[in-house]
């Protein structure tokens, strides 16, 4: 008992504030005036020298978002978020617009460099050359895209990687055909206000048969005061095609609440495959559980072709309030759907996450692995869905959902719905809720092992199953971040 | 909020609001407590599915009107129907009947009960001057709106009263019959308090005729003290247009024992919700269901399972065979407080599908504040095992004995789950017949 | 000859209830000691207070390591300081390979003392060499610490633990539980291999037939919390023969 009882003290006097990306960049920056209403989506749409087509989109949007309430069942609790309080654009005064490397305001570039994101091609290829682990970035700071790399070695291939703004003025047949047909407009709240004002974001496409030849990413990063990040990620994966995709995010620590709401849209066509990491390190506030980013997503993904499949991974650490449930529409025959997640809550963070699996073709597939750890005086919930529909022949689901708890102050909780509704589904689910035992915290110990460096072996043994899922350079990252994220939990 | 205000009153929820408003006035506190329970769901509503707790089970859409209340059964007919009614293979000797929600003490069989168990009627109680009905003790805070319309409806009950230290060797029957020949509403409800280090056992039937789509509310209150065993079983087989609605509010005490099972075979649409809480150490609970559904009925169990205090455990076994196009429900919560340390929790849902249209809805829900715990749960649904009954027709079992052997097999150890070989045995028998009788139906 | 381990007058509890009523053992470098005595006598408690287990708690006397004093150290510290406990039941750590954790192990307690890291080509050598003479397989090596083991392998994992970590001092509670004698062959070659003039044992077992095999060059008997005898080898046999029942009266006295 004392061992824990140990951490459990530690878990109190938890510091949040050592996080490791609250730096703020000193950057002119073009900001709209506060508010919202049909002169800013204008504006907006006007700023990224957008289509009629797309502003039409964008309005419609507006106002159907204008007769919808915000959603209240996610077990999170917040102040009332006053929308008209915050800037819903603003860019580095230096970027009006993507451009090549060179041009990117050194500011910028230095931030990047600060937190460990590659941008310079040449570099990094000099760096890695044969190393086969090259990544193209897209950059996203505040509201626009700063640069996008190895563009042209991606074109070569086929593969178009560039901003959303782009995608809209050099795609806009790929845009109109499938921005809005995974998440509908009037999908939630948050996906609703995203598709009125959405700043940026990332486009992928990869054609029929291609393989994409590197790791494709985007950062966000939040960095302007009272500003709403709003991105939208469209990848489309035609037949047989294949891309692994990374996103992280970060912010600077910030007293007030940040809002980010953003839509990912991902459809893969027959024989198609995405693979989608998150790694997410908002700032989560501070010790008091003051400041932090709203997160609040909508992520999904439409296995639309047979034998599709859409893979989700997340390590979750950051954020004063997560609000994401990563789903995959299992529509071809034979797709898969499968959701790989590690929320680690601490100090006064809210997570609400999970995923939903909706079966609709024949003899799909999906697997669903949570593991959640709660500490300081965190709550930390998992909300996920599972469903085969009546047509859904053979639908299959495996879910195993844990809970750690660190300390008595904390909550995890388990809310899965699972609707069978044809007698072919087999469905096996399973959760567990339980804390680091004594007994191995003993037994690491008396074998040399810190107190905290075994607390952290235990955790990294607990989320294995999730982080082999992801991408090798971001397994490490990943784990690293656990570790920093319950540092305060264990001393 | 707005919302609500411009919600449509359905025809059940325009009856029930004039039902509140003719509830006798006066000062008295049962009929304050009327009021104020009737009132509430005048207020929500009846609930629908927009309210969480009643997502898969739609009670304002399934109450197309109320049922006028029952009128008494006349004495040939009521005596005729609890002959008929199926005596737990002669386990039932001691019986509590109730025919259209109103005791029937010519017809109850009380004999040798003696002292160790004390059995009032609460209408008679309700009667006497000044009453203090222990109606409403251990529901008191709860919001669910199936037992606020019981508390406000309830036409009759018992309270029984088992002695401390008492072992009550005969089981308890409470019967609960219907007879009918259009729809009525019957309600009752019981308050059970079993004394410290007492053991006792009962038997709840709920039956009714083919054909009619009458409502039948029950509600109990039952109170366990320290170191009390209860063994608590129901057979709910309600005809197969009913409309059964059930709710169990238990508190046990420290160091004592809880074995509950419910079988439901009944009704077209079912609710069998509990509400449990741990208020003292070292106690123990175990909850089985064993549902079997054909046709189209729809079953819904529904439990919170509330870990107050430390050092208590719980275990659930939810299992249902789903058939043609029924639809079985079951949500399962296990709450465990910040204080609740060394709680153990374990919630099990299982449902065989063998109807084409058949649906199994699982939400098993854990909801922990304590980290000294070990909870968990699982759920599973499917078909019959294709290699136990591919196996047992190389043996020459014909395929439909064999599914009825297996599917008997899954249902009966749920039942045998409540720890009483007689209870267990008796109900087990009854399983049987019903699969025997709805395979003769299907060939 | 230097003492190695010395316990003075040692009281020990569990909650209310104390254990150990003034233990005396002094191990000499080079020397393995055997602590024999009846279930509920005190064997457990010994070796886990030796540990550092929280749950125990020491109400009196002293137990030093070269003269360091080990009440004051955490487990941790006490395992960099030299002190290694075989366990009866090695605890199962889910995801953590058994690789993984012995380098963690390793390297926390060079770190503590100051030693440079091992890299981790020297390790994996030291490593596979170890576990080769205990029949540990490579596999065994990337499982999950424990998880899913036999008893017999969990047994052999916890030698070859010893083996990497060299401890000064190994502690082997009940080791040969569980084991059959195929098993309990490997364990105490495994064991033997680790006898040296700098490193002491103290083996705690209830039964004779571990100590035909690691032959002790002091035996005690441990009854009602305190040692009542001490012997050569041979007290191990007597033991055998006539069992515990004359030293459960010595210690009510």
């Amino acid at each position: 008992m004392p061992a824990v009882q140990e951490t459990v003290d530690r878990v109190r006097a938890i510091d949040v504030d050592q996080y490791k990306y609250g730096f703020v960049t000193e950057i002119e920056s073009d900001k709209v005036r506060k508010g919202l209403d049909e002169d800013i989506v204008g504006f907006i749409s006007e700023k990224k020298a957008e289509p009629a087509w797309m502003l039409e989109w964008r309005l419609d949007a507006f106002r159907r978002w204008q007769t919808m309430a915000e959603p209240t069942w996610a077990r999170v609790h917040y102040p009332p978020i006053d929308f008209q309080d915050l800037h819903y654009y603003s860019a580095p005064k230096s970027t009006a617009g993507p451009k090549s490397l060179d041009e990117v305001d050194p500011e910028l570039l230095a931030m990047y460099e600060k937190l460990g994101i590659p941008l310079r091609e040449r570099e990094i290829l000099a760096g890695v050359e044969g190393a086969g682990s090259r990544v193209a970035v897209d950059a996203v700071f505040d509201s626009v895209s700063v640069v996008t790399t190895f563009k042209e070695e991606l074109a070569k291939a086929g593969v178009i990687f560039c901003s959303i703004s782009e995608a809209v003025r050099e795609h806009p047949e790929l845009v109109r055909r499938y921005l809005g047909s995974v998440v509908p407009v009037t999908d939630n709240f948050y996906a609703t206000l995203n598709s009125a004002v959405f700043s940026d974001g990332s486009f992928v496409y990869i054609p029929p048969g291609v393989r994409c030849p590197m790791e494709l990413s985007t950062y966000f990063r939040i960095n302007e005061r009272n500003t709403g990040q709003f991105e939208r990620t469209l990848i489309i994966a035609d037949k047989g095609a294949h891309v692994s995709y990374l996103e992280g995010c970060t912010a600077p620590m910030r007293d007030e609440n940040q809002l980010h709401a953003a839509v990912v849209e991902l459809v893969a066509l027959d024989d198609a495959e995405i693979k989608y990491s998150t790694v997410q390190n908002w700032y989560p506030g501070d010790k008091e559980g003051r400041g932090g980013i709203y997160n609040f997503v909508t992520k999904r993904g439409d296995c639309r072709g047979h034998n599709s499949r859409i893979s989700w991974t997340q390590v979750e650490t950051g954020s004063a309030i997560t609000w994401k449930y990563p789903s995959c529409i299992l529509r071809g025959d034979n797709s898969r759907g499968e959701f790989y997640s590690i929320a680690v809550s601490n100090g006064y963070q809210q997570v609400d996450s999970g995923t939903k699996m909706i079966h609709l073709g024949k003899n799909t597939s999906s697997r669903i692995i949570s593991k959640g750890i709660s500490a300081g005086h965190s709550s930390n919930t998992y909300r996920g869905l599972v469903q085969a529909h009546r047509k859904a022949d053979g639908a299959r689901n495996y879910t195993q959902c844990d809970s750690l708890l660190i300390g008595d102050q904390c909550g995890a909780h388990t809310i899965p719905y699972i609707e069978a509704k044809t007698k072919t589904a087999v469905f096996e689910h399973e959760a567990t809720t339980s804390k680091i035992s004594d007994a191995q915290l003993f037994y690491c110990r008396s074998r040399g092992i810190p107190q905290e460096e075994a607390v952290a072996l235990i955790v990294n043994g607990f989320v294995k199953d999730v982080i082999q899922q992801l991408p090798m350079e971001f397994a490490v990252e990943a784990q690293k971040l656990i570790g920093v994220s319950l540092e305060g939990s264990v001393g | 909020m707005n919302a609500e205000m411009r919600r449509r009153l359905t025809a059940a929820e325009e009856d029930l609001a004039s039902r509140v408003a003719a509830l006798p006035e006066g000062s008295d506190r049962l009929g304050d407590q009327r009021r104020a329970a009737g009132a509430s769901v005048v207020a929500t509503g009846l609930p629908s599915r927009r309210v969480e707790a009643y997502k898969y089970t739609d009670l304002r859409a399934a109450f197309g009107a109320l049922a006028p209340v029952a009128p008494p059964a006349d004495t040939i007919a009521a005596a005729a129907a609890v002959a008929a009614a199926w005596d737990w293979d002669g386990l039932a000797a001691r019986r509590i009947v109730f025919v259209n929600g109103r005791f029937e003490p010519g017809l109850s069989t009380l004999a040798g009960l003696d002292g160790a168990v004390e059995i009032a009627s609460l209408a008679e109680r309700a009667r006497l001057p000044d009453a203090d009905l222990p109606i409403g003790r251990l529901a008191a805070g709860n919001e669910d709106p199936v037992l606020a319309l019981n508390t406000a409806f309830w036409q009759d009950g018992v309270v029984i009263r088992v002695a401390a230290g008492a072992t009550v060797a005969e089981p308890i029957a409470i019967l609960s019959l219907v007879v009918a020949d259009a729809a009525v509403a019957v309600t009752t409800r019981h308050v059970v308090e079993v004394g410290a280090g007492a053991t006792v056992r009962f038997l709840e039937h709920h039956a009714g005729p083919a054909g009619i789509a009458y409502q039948a509310s029950g509600a109990i209150e039952l109170d366990i003290a320290d170191g009390a065993r209860v063994t608590w079983a129901r057979l709910q087989e309600e005809g197969p247009a009913a409309l059964h609605l059930s709710t169990l509010v238990a508190r046990l005490g420290a160091g004592s024992a809880l074995d509950r099972l419910s079988v439901n075979f009944g009704a077209a649409l079912s609710r069998d919700q509990g509400f449990v809480d741990f208020a003292g150490r070292d106690s123990r609970v175990g909850f089985e269901a064993a549902t079997h559904l054909d046709g189209r009925r729809h079953s819904d169990a529904t439990l919170v399972m509330n870990h107050a205090v430390p050092d208590c455990a719980s275990k659930e076994r939810f299992r249902a065979v789903v058939a043609d196009e029924a639809r079985s429900v079951v949500q399962g919560k296990i709450c465990v407080a910040p204080q609740a340390q060394r709680t153990d929790g374990r919630m099990m849902t299982q449902a065989i599908l063998t109807g084409d249209g058949a649906e199994a809805i699982n939400k098993p829900e854990l909801e922990i504040f304590a980290d000294d715990v070990q909870c968990g749960h699982g759920a599973t649904s499917g078909r019959l095992d294709e290699t136990a009954l591919f196996y047992m027709r190389t043996r020459g079992i014909p395929k439909a004995v064999a599914e009825a052997l297996l599917l008997e097999a899954f249902l009966a150890e749920a039942i045998e789950g409540v720890g009483d070989e007689a209870i267990a045995e008796a109900l087990t028998a009854r399983l049987r017949a019903r699969l025997a009788a709805i395979g003769g139906e299907a060939t | 000859m230097t003492n190695l381990l010395e316990v003075r007058n040692l009281h020990a509890s569990v909650g209310e209830r104390e254990i150990l009523h003034g233990l005396n053992l002094t191990i000499g470098a080079g020397e393995v000691h055997a602590v024999m005595g009846p279930n509920g006598s005190g064997k457990s408690t010994l070796s886990h207070v030796l540990a550092g287990r929280d749950d125990y708690e020491v109400t009196d006397g002293t137990i030093t390591l070269d003269g360091q004093d080990l009440l004051e150290l955490e487990p941790e510290e006490r395992a960099a300081a030299g002190v290694f406990l075989a366990l009866q039941y090695p605890v199962e750590i889910p995801g953590v390979a058994n690789m993984t954790f012995l380098k963690a192990a390793l390297t926390a307690q060079r770190k503590a003392r100051g030693e440079p890291d091992l890299s981790t080509a020297d390790f994996m050598k030291r490593v596979r060499a170890e576990a080769d003479k205990l029949g540990i397989s490579p596999e065994m090596l990337k499982r999950p610490v424990n998880v899913g083991f036999s008893g017999g392998e969990k047994k052999r994992n916890e030698i070859l633990q010893m083996a990497v970590l060299s401890p000064r001092l190994c502690v082997l509670d009940e080791t040969d539980s569980g084991l059959d004698i195929d098993a309990l062959r490997i364990v105490a070659d495994g064991v033997n291999a680790l006898r040296s003039p700098e490193r002491g044992m103290l083996v705690i077992t209830h039964y004779q037939r571990l100590l035909d095999l690691i032959v002790p060059d002091v035996v005690h008997v441990l009854s009602g919390g305190k040692i009542v005898k001490t012997g050569g080898p041979g007290l191990a046999l007597e033991l055998e023969e006539r069992g515990y029942a004359e030293y459960l009266g010595a210690a009510a006295a």
